[in-house]
């Protein structure tokens, strides 16, 4: 009964969580709290990670994600985090088109410098 | 620049070492002049690169920073007294032996060693940190035998030097007005060699 649901549990464990029921009912418990953990976890490091993409796009413009947002925020653009960073890898004309929109909307960035210097020893 | 590239004098096994390894489509071939760069800031841009930060397609999981490429390794400079005090400790293990080095030794042995140092301290310590050394190719002087890839300078971003301390300011005008001064003494003495022999030869 319960026994058979903690092995159906603990498949794929390591040594013997998988196979002796002391030790598999201690580990299923833990992982029954890890994913119970992680479920709300998942949000945060989905959303950190779409800003560590939307920081990339941008800056590949030459915009941070910060004066980015706010440039957003001050044109009452509502996309998501999610979307943005959708957009940074697929569709890097519309990104860029949203990354002229925000500096319009708020300026505070230097452009990016043109390519010289090393340029000559390659 | 160089229609004929130099012959690369070095140890082509090391560079070469593990290319096959790497799963090379896609990457770009990044070249980072080090020359009167201060460490720590090439180190941090050259982290930065290595893991693929600047792509949007970054994810944690998978690999897909840039080939770095880092030449005149041993033009690296270093701001306030590190080359004399910055010192590399290391312990083997056995109690007691915690061994050091300073930064100018360092350089004597291996300039290569210091940038890569630096930037491996500066990249997560997970399973991927050795692939990105892998990636990471650096040497001390101008010459690589990498002249066949497609190769893309690394525009450092700009940066504000703070300006200098005055009691610094004013050691490095006395430094430069002593080296003037020793120029002109060197100047005037061999002028006035030269005079002299020139008067010999007249005379003689």
């Amino acid at each position: 009964m319960n026994k058979g649901k903690i092995f159906k549990l603990a498949k794929g464990f390591r040594g013997r969580a998988k196979n002796c029921i002391r030790i598999a009912r201690e580990r299923v418990e833990k992982a029954l709290q890890y994913s119970y953990r992680d479920r709300r976890n998942k949000k945060r490091d989905m959303r950190s990670l779409w800003i560590e993409r939307i920081n990339a796009g941008t800056r590949l413009h030459g915009v941070n994600y910060g004066n980015f947002m706010h440039g957003l925020m001050k044109e009452n653009i509502q996309l998501n985090r999610k979307v943005l960073s959708e957009l940074s890898m697929h569709e890097p004309y519309s990104f860029k088109a949203l990354v002229d929109v925000s500096r319009n909307a708020f300026p505070g960035n230097r452009p990016i410098p043109a390519k010289e210097g090393l340029a000559s020893i390659l | 620049m160089a229609a004929a590239p130099p012959a690369f004098t070095g140890n082509l096994k090391k560079a070469l070492a593990g290319l096959r390894r790497i799963n090379l489509d896609g990457l770009r071939w990044r070249v980072f002049d080090a020359k009167g760069q201060v460490l720590g800031r090439l180190a941090s841009q050259i982290a930065v690169v290595l893991q693929g930060k600047d792509k949007p397609t970054y994810a944690p999981h998978v690999e897909n920073g840039d080939m770095c490429v880092v030449l005149n390794a041993k033009d690296i400079s270093v701001t306030g007294r590190k080359m004399t005090d910055k010192i590399y400790y290391w312990h083997t293990g056995y109690i007691g032996h915690l061994k050091e080095r300073r930064l100018k030794d360092q350089m004597e042995r291996d300039p290569t060693e210091v940038i890569r140092k630096a930037v491996l301290r500066m990249l997560p310590r997970n399973r991927l940190r050795d692939d990105r050394d892998r990636k990471l190719r650096i040497f001390s002087g101008g010459e690589h035998p990498f002249h066949d890839r497609p190769l893309e300078p690394f525009v450092m971003p700009p940066r504000q030097v703070r300006e200098m301390r005055p009691r610094a300011r004013r050691a490095l005008i006395r430094a430069q007005k002593k080296e003037q001064a020793n120029r002109a003494a060197a100047e005037s003495a061999k002028d006035e060699e030269d005079g002299k022999t020139a008067k010999a030869e007249i005379k003689a």
